[in-house]
């Protein structure tokens, strides 16, 4: 449980954690411009691909300047979460 | 610099820090953290609008003991050419001229690779002696994926020493930011650092607004207004007008965005109703000024208060702080923070719907263009959703920018407005048509467009102007097809219906004109006619003097005749010693070193063509091919093989991101040129052959012409039918050449032709052609097509009965390179047989070294062994310094050594120089 201070801060001001799902392939140009991100991209059953980036955003001003290029970039963003407890964190 | 401000005055209020208001809070801790901003190459500060970052910053720079340069960006700043048109304003204003190559070439090329421009930026700003901070703000505004944004990785990823970015954001750019954290290149405040805290709000509210606010209701405000400058600022506003503020803070609850139109209400309502009225109506401007306020409120029905002036409004407007900030130094031009603006919109539109909001861009729009702020008046219209209006100011005002040289301005204009409106506008249409011949040369996009000009206009009056301007496009390409007699039948009767005032139009049609008289064979009246115009009593605009003396050379170089050329090129020289744009130097020395090149004066070649090969970015595309060709010539004359080949990368690479074919084949033709001259067999001496050429156009004063250049290919490959296939080849280029009356490309096909007649055992034709050539050739001077085709030309030359000055000249220069490894009297065009058979063993163990040094190399080594300085040398010799060093470098890699000293004692040793030398060395 947070306080509503600290999820206020928590929320906009501080770093978060996310994962954004965006439907085709980052190049690699790209994938080194857009952040200390972990990438992968895999293939699904009708042939589409998706990649999955993950990574700590500095705040929401960092997050919004990654979704701007993908939008940029024309990738449909299918999924855009939170991760409340990143990878390796109790 | 002065020129495009005085072109778009507005431009100014683009550059102006932000004054600073005298109730800000005192944020030592921020301006620590942008105190690290003096060592990083980048400062980035993140967040959303209303935090306060244009203010910290602003603040910051206040006590910089260094210059600031200050851009706050537009959306249309995401085209490079005009993010780097401000950007050099920008620093100009604080640092006049500390980007001049940067400007130049802004104003010279047609194309404008990031990395080139990256390379004379980074130049420019390393160059700098003093420290110097830039401060984009609004960088958000920048596309992700424009090219200002690969030009800023590239300015981030090699940092000049001693300039400093400050990025406004409010997001993070697509600048591999990861990367410059860890290298600690960048220094990062964000949010969580502009984020007021509970005692900053205490101070501003009770300190610096004189309100008395409890601690209670502080702490419910750092709550819910999370620290958020601009929401503080309409607390305070609102909290003037409000009997018990403690409860009125307390009461702000229920998320920023509900807050945030609350307090507006709150801040519109307790204005007087003029105020009111004056803030909705300019919340359409991005800046505004009394005149401009004036012009769109004046005749609105429903000011409710009309005693209230423009004058007033602003005076209450500074009075009480109302998020404005002042523009300029005068306190003429002001503008809203973004936020408030944006939330007074939101208003206007609420409360007075669209058709009033389009009348009040049409006004502004209105004044805008009687100021001359073109690019802003097409925006106001656009925002009117008045098209007709916005295509209207283009056309009417398209001549203004191009008699400025700047048509790339007017390239942005027709981009601002959309696609569909130019293709229904005659006079769009043809601008665009004109930037695409005239600018970008690009011949083929222009035929289908000036059709659709021609059906635009049909027969309609009053379109007497665009027709005579689709005559002079038409007349342009019919020359640069090598169709003078249709050129002329275009332009005859049409030029002197293009207003002088016009300068553009009207001096590129003078130009065609007078070039057009030469292809049908009446170059005297062509000369003529320029004449006449040069020798006007009334100074002409630089623009149209270049360009007619220029077409004076050209006309020269074309009818062989290289003196007259150099003459006429001296008032070039003049014209440039008077201080003019870029292009005008750029044109000159290219012309001077072909000329040069052509009578085999190489040092000078050199000089004058790796002037116009430095430029080559700002260079007309095909003249820089040209040039880099030429100068790859002059350094093999010269021995100077590896200068030669770096020349041709230079060359390749200049070529290759142009993805255009007819300079592809060019960059192949430079490169078999070489090929044969170093007597190497070489890939691109058999993909010329091969390939079916690009159509070529007229051939003008063309240092190298792939075709004739390919029939040079065919002979050095010795076989029966390649020969065959030359000699055809050879008699078409004749034809061409005679057709378009250009001895200067015909005495290069006919000395080929002679050595093509040759090898077939056809005496006759061989002598008479050979004979034409060199009476062609003689009176101008024109060695270089008889130098260039080596012994086998000295052979051919022996066989004529007369011997003249120009035939021993020839003879003179051929032998003189006639050293083994001397490579370019080694292709031996058409011998078939195998190349350099002189390079044997004897000359190998003997003489390498000797062999391998030019005379001019060896006249330099002579006077070194006298310990004359590189200018006595240059003096004595009658060429640069420049050059000087170039040979030296020569002599030193040559002689495995790094100073002349070595050099000096090398050269004896291995009796490069002679004894008696060695005595005057150590007499």
């Amino acid at each position: 449980m947070t306080s509503t201070k600290d999820l206020a801060a928590f929320d906009f001001g501080g770093p978060a954690d996310y994962q954004i799902v965006v439907q085709g392939t980052v190049s690699e140009e790209w994938s080194n411009r857009l952040g200390p991100l972990e990438i992968t991209t895999s293939s699904q059953e009708n042939g589409e691909s998706r990649t999955i980036m993950q990574g700590t955003f500095l705040d929401q001003s960092a997050l919004r300047g990654l979704l701007e290029t993908l939008y940029a970039l024309h990738l449909p963003i299918l999924e855009v979460r939170k991760i409340d407890d990143p990878p390796g964190k109790e | 610099m002065t020129e495009v401000l005085s072109f778009n005055p507005i431009l100014q209020t683009k550059l102006h820090r932000p004054q600073l208001t005298a109730d800000l809070v005192n944020r030592d801790r921020l301006i620590k953290l942008m105190n690290r901003a003096r060592e990083m190459p980048l400062t980035l500060v993140s967040a959303p609008a209303g935090y306060g970052k244009s203010v910290l910053v602003a603040q910051w720079c206040e006590q910089l003991d260094w210059p600031t340069a200050w851009l706050s960006l537009d959306a249309d700043d995401s085209d490079l050419r005009t993010f780097l048109e401000y950007f050099l304003a920008a620093l100009d204003d604080v640092l006049p001229d500390a980007c001049k190559a940067t400007q130049e070439l802004l104003e010279a090329a047609s194309l404008l690779p990031v990395p080139v421009v990256a390379n004379y930026l980074l130049n420019d700003l390393d160059a700098m002696d003093t420290p110097c901070t830039m401060v984009l703000d609004d960088y958000h505004r920048i596309e992700a994926l424009s090219p200002v944004q690969e030009l800023m990785r590239r300015m981030l990823a090699h940092p000049p020493r001693k300039f400093h970015f400050i990025m406004l954001t409010r997001h993070d750019p697509p600048l591999d930011l990861p990367n410059l954290r860890a290298r600690h290149s960048i220094n990062d405040v964000r949010l969580q650092d502009l984020c007021f805290t509970a005692n900053e709000i205490a101070e501003f509210l009770n300190v610096k607004q004189d309100l008395s606010i409890s601690d209670s209701a502080i702490k419910t405000l750092d709550l819910n207004v999370e620290g958020w400058a601009a929401g503080l600022r309409l607390v305070a506003m609102a909290l003037r007008h409000i009997d018990d503020p403690d409860t009125f803070s307390k009461g702000l609850q229920g998320g920023l965005p509900q807050i945030q139109d609350y307090l507006l209400r709150e801040v519109l309502g307790s204005q007087k109703p003029g105020v009111r009225d004056f803030l909705l109506a300019s919340s359409t401007l991005d800046r505004f000024c009394m005149e401009l306020l004036d012009t769109i409120y004046a005749s609105q029905d429903i000011n409710e208060d009309p005693g209230f002036t423009a004058s007033d409004f602003l005076q209450e407007l500074q009075m009480n702080n109302l998020f404005t900030v002042s523009l300029d130094a005068g306190g003429k031009w002001f503008r809203y923070h973004h936020l408030f603006q944006e939330l007074l919109r939101n208003e206007l539109q609420r409360d007075h719907g669209p058709d009033y909001v389009s009348a009040l861009h049409l006004r502004a729009s209105q004044w805008l263009e009687g100021e001359g702020l073109i690019d802003e008046a097409i925006q106001h219209a656009l925002a009117a959703e008045d098209v007709e209006r916005a295509a209207e100011l283009v056309a009417r005002h398209r001549h203004d920018a191009l008699n400025e040289s700047q048509w790339y301005v007017l390239d942005r204009w027709l981009a601002l407005v959309s696609t569909g409106a130019v293709q229904q506008n005659a006079e769009l249409l043809m601008a665009r048509t004109w930037i695409a011949l005239s600018y970008y040369y690009h011949v083929e996009a222009v035929q289908p467009l000036l059709a659709e000009v021609e059906s635009l206009v049909g027969d309609k009056s009053g379109s007497e102007q665009v027709r005579s301007e689709l005559a002079v496009c038409r007349g342009y390409v019919s020359w640069l097809m090598g169709n003078g007699a249709e050129s002329l039948q275009h332009l005859d009767d049409r030029i002197e219906r293009i207003p002088v005032s016009h300068v553009d139009f009207r001096s590129h049609a003078e130009m065609v004109f007078a070039q057009a008289k030469q292809m049908v064979g009446r170059k005297d009246e062509g000369l003529r006619f320029v004449d006449n115009i040069l020798a006007h009593s009334e100074p002409l605009e630089m623009m149209r003097e270049a360009r007619l003396t220029i077409t004076r050379v050209f006309i020269h170089v074309v009818a062989g005749d290289l003196l007259g050329a150099e003459v006429a090129n001296r008032r070039m020289w003049e014209i440039v010693k008077r201080g003019s744009p870029a292009y005008v130097p750029i044109w000159t020395s290219y012309m001077q070193g072909e000329i040069h090149l052509q009578r085999c004066e190489w040092e000078a070649a050199v000089e004058h063509l790796g002037q116009s090969v430095a430029n080559r970015f700002m260079h007309h595309a095909r003249a820089a091919v040209d040039s880099m060709t030429g100068l790859m010539l002059a350094h093999q004359a010269l021995g100077q093989e590896d200068d030669a080949q770096a020349t041709l990368q230079t060359l390749k690479a200049y070529v290759a991101p142009l993805g255009d074919p007819a300079m592809e084949n060019l960059a192949l033709s430079a490169e078999a040129r070489l090929s044969i001259l170093q007597g190497r067999p070489g890939a691109a001496r058999r993909r010329l052959e091969a390939i079916e050429p690009p159509p070529e156009g007229a051939w003008l004063w063309w240092l190298d012409i792939p075709s004739i250049t390919r029939c040079q290919t065919l002979m050095a490959a010795g076989s029966t039918d390649g020969l065959v296939k030359a000699e055809a080849g050879l008699r078409e280029c004749a034809e061409v050449s005679e057709a378009q009356h250009n001895s200067y490309q015909l005495i290069r096909v006919l000395t080929l032709l002679a050595l093509a007649y040759e090898r077939q055992g056809k005496t006759e034709e061989t002598l008479r052609t050979l004979e034409r050539a060199v009476t062609m050739a003689r009176g101008g001077n024109l060695l270089l097509p008889f130098v260039e085709l080596g012994m086998p030309m000295v052979d051919l030359l022996n066989k004529l009965s007369t011997e003249n000055v120009f035939v021993t000249r020839v003879k003179r220069l051929v032998n003189d390179f006639g050293s083994p490894s001397h490579s370019f009297t080694t292709g031996e065009v058409g011998t078939g047989k195998p190349p350099l058979p002189k390079l044997d063993g004897e000359h190998m163990v003997a003489g390498r070294n000797r062999a391998e040094m030019t005379n001019r190399e060896l006249d330099i080594l002579r006077l070194l062994t006298q310990r004359m300085q590189n200018k006595e040398i240059a003096a004595r010799l009658n060429i640069s310094n420049h050059t000087v060093d170039s040979h030296l470098k020569q002599i030193y890699r040559k002689l495995g050594v790094h100073n002349r000293r070595k050099a000096v004692e090398v050269a004896i040793k291995s009796s490069i120089l002679k004894p008696s030398l060695q005595n005057e060395l150590t007499h």
